[in-house]
């Protein structure tokens, strides 16, 4: 009996560590096994593996939901605003960076951007809606990946000035001196040692990006500019009464974040975390 | 003569640092600034959200003055800040136990450190999907328990239990960052003063760690109080407003209410309050930071 006190005592975190992780793990497993099976079938056992798999479900969800249709809006969406992104960011993050000790004008930019950072999306979203319904931007994807860039251009800068601060001045002079612009001074050499930075932050970029659900809610309400979020949104609640349809829809949307998530994780873990860490 | 060539000089040298910030006051011109100023106009009008704004009366400070006036406003206020609180608490107590958990030395810790985070790679939308069903079938059928999304008393913990299994990977990574940052030297001598696993955690690690506190704190607590996608997702604000949070509740008086006037006023008095939370809570935790 002490025995097992002992041990229960010794390895009680590691305990507790299996059964998070079973818990955290299980929406994933009914998810799987729900997708599979027949409303019936499910009703009858919630938790068991499917006795037949039903790959027809997955047939039927594809194209009720339209998932190619989204997928192509979603890729459209994702990498051009994630390019323009680390594009606008880093190029303004450089001028900031090098000139905020001297000028006034650019410290206060770098300010301005920081206290830009709490607006939330929901705060201008009236405004946003009814500027892009005047210059017709509602319903396309320009439009919505205007506005995510735009909204997440302040903590790129952010992150991207912190970085670029840890960057000797001395290479950019010495390319200056030999003749370089300053547009190719940044490109040739500035932008490629800034390579870490742009990994994690185009990283966890993309995944916010692609799960992206305020921005396209307001923006893209018509059917054939929907992300997979917002086609989902639709697709589900149409069909809470037939779990099984909308988890192979579910199923079939991860694929592509996993896939993702699984190349892409240290740079993932790093954006996450860099910009938080220092605060 | 002189004198001008150099004034060439640094004025062509300002517009070259200029165009460096081109693209970004494209962009945050349009998607931020712009609106934010429009908004400004908008929250002093009756606008409805659907004729043409300009046509749109000028109603000085009456928005304003309502909201005051009017106490439906506290029942998205509440909601969204009982929504912060449990995702701040549940969000920062996972990530750290997580945190501790993961980064001791046993199999499949890493596994582990993955199956935690795995979830914050999905939408609201999916995440809410998933948990719809666990509410609605599963945990009745397994516990015969109730459907906590449908009860208006449990809803808003309903979906912060969500968010915290969808969200806690994140402070988890950042927790882990702060943890292995710790020199281990500091354990060992605490070992030899003869302190047990408890005091060296509430003497040495929380100390060390505080400015991931700060960070993880300010961020889960100000990005949850103006939070809107997750609950039109799982539960469109229902049942009867108990979950319509103060995101979700300005997002419906423009597409719901039509009074996007005085959803756009309220927006800026949440933000005003959001800020000044974030300077209180911010300020609080940075008091207690350790230099390392």
């Amino acid at each position: 009996m002490t025995n097992a006190l002992k041990w229960l005592k010794k390895n009680f975190m590691v305990l507790l560590m299996w059964v998070s992780a079973i818990i955290f793990i299980l929406p994933f497993y009914i998810a799987f096994v729900t997708s599979f099976k027949t409303p019936l079938e499910s009703a009858k056992s919630l938790l068991s593996l499917p006795t037949v798999f039903h790959f027809e479900n997955y047939a039927q969800a594809l194209k009720m939901s339209s998932f190619f249709v989204s997928l192509k809006n979603s890729l459209i969406f994702t990498i051009c605003s994630v390019v323009l992104i680390i594009v606008s960011a880093s190029m303004a993050a450089y001028v900031i960076a090098r000139n905020m000790k001297r000028k006034r004008f650019y410290a206060f930019l770098e300010k301005f951007f920081l206290a830009a950072i709490p607006v939330a999306f929901e705060i201008i979203m009236i405004p946003v809606y009814q500027l892009f319904y005047q210059m017709n931007l509602i319903n396309t994807l320009p439009g919505a990946i205007i506005a995510k860039v735009g909204m997440s251009i302040p903590f790129a800068l952010f992150m991207f000035i912190g970085f670029i601060k840890t960057i000797p001045v001395e290479l950019e002079e010495a390319a200056y001196i030999d003749g370089a612009g300053k547009h190719r001074t940044f490109w040739t050499i500035v932008f490629p040692l800034l390579k870490p930075a742009v990994a994690s932050l185009a990283a966890a970029q993309i995944l916010w990006t692609w799960n992206d659900f305020s921005v396209s809610l307001i923006l893209l309400q018509k059917d054939s500019v929907k992300t997979i979020p917002l086609q989902q949104f639709v697709f589900f609640g149409q069909y809470t009464s037939n779990f099984n349809l909308g988890f192979a829809a579910a199923i079939v949307s991860m694929i592509p974040i996993y896939i993702f998530f699984a190349a892409a994780q240290k740079y993932i873990v790093a954006g996450m975390t860099t910009g938080a860490v220092k605060g | 003569m002189q004198v001008s060539a150099r004034k060439i000089h640094s004025i062509k040298a300002s517009a070259t640092r200029l165009s460096f910030l081109l693209p970004t006051i494209f962009f945050f011109g349009i998607a931020m600034l712009i609106p934010f100023f429009l908004g400004i106009r908008v929250a002093f009008t009756d606008w409805d959200g659907i004729t043409p704004l300009s046509m749109a009366n000028y109603v000085g400070l009456h928005n304003f003055v309502s909201i005051f006036h009017n106490s439906d406003v506290l029942r998205p206020l509440r909601i969204a800040i009982i929504y912060a609180l449990l995702n701040t608490l549940g969000n920062n107590f996972f990530g750290l136990l997580f945190a501790v958990g993961v980064t001791k030395k046993y199999r499949f810790n890493k596994a582990h450190r993955l199956i935690f985070f795995m979830p914050a790679a999905l939408s609201s939308v999916l995440a809410a999907f998933m948990w719809n069903y666990i509410y609605s079938n599963v945990l009745p059928q397994i516990l015969g328990v109730e459907n906590y999304l449908s009860n208006p008393s449990s809803v808003v913990a309903a979906v912060s239990v969500i968010t915290i299994w969808g969200g806690c990977g994140v402070p988890m990574l950042i927790y882990i960052a702060g943890l292995t940052s710790v020199p281990s030297s500091l354990y060992e001598s605490a070992v030899i003063d003869g302190a047990n696993a408890f005091q060296q955690f509430w003497k040495i690690t929380i100390p060390l760690i505080m400015q991931s506190f700060t960070v993880n704190i300010t961020i889960t607590f100000t990005n949850s109080l103006s939070s809107a996608g997750l609950f039109l997702a799982a539960t469109h604000g229902g049942p009867g407003g108990a979950s319509e949070s103060m995101g979700l509740y300005i997002y419906n008086f423009l597409f719901k209410y039509n009074k996007a006037g005085y959803g756009q006023a309220l927006a800026y008095l949440f933000l005003a309050f959001i800020v000044v939370l974030a300077v209180l809570i911010s300020g609080i935790f940075r008091k207690r930071e350790v230099e390392m």
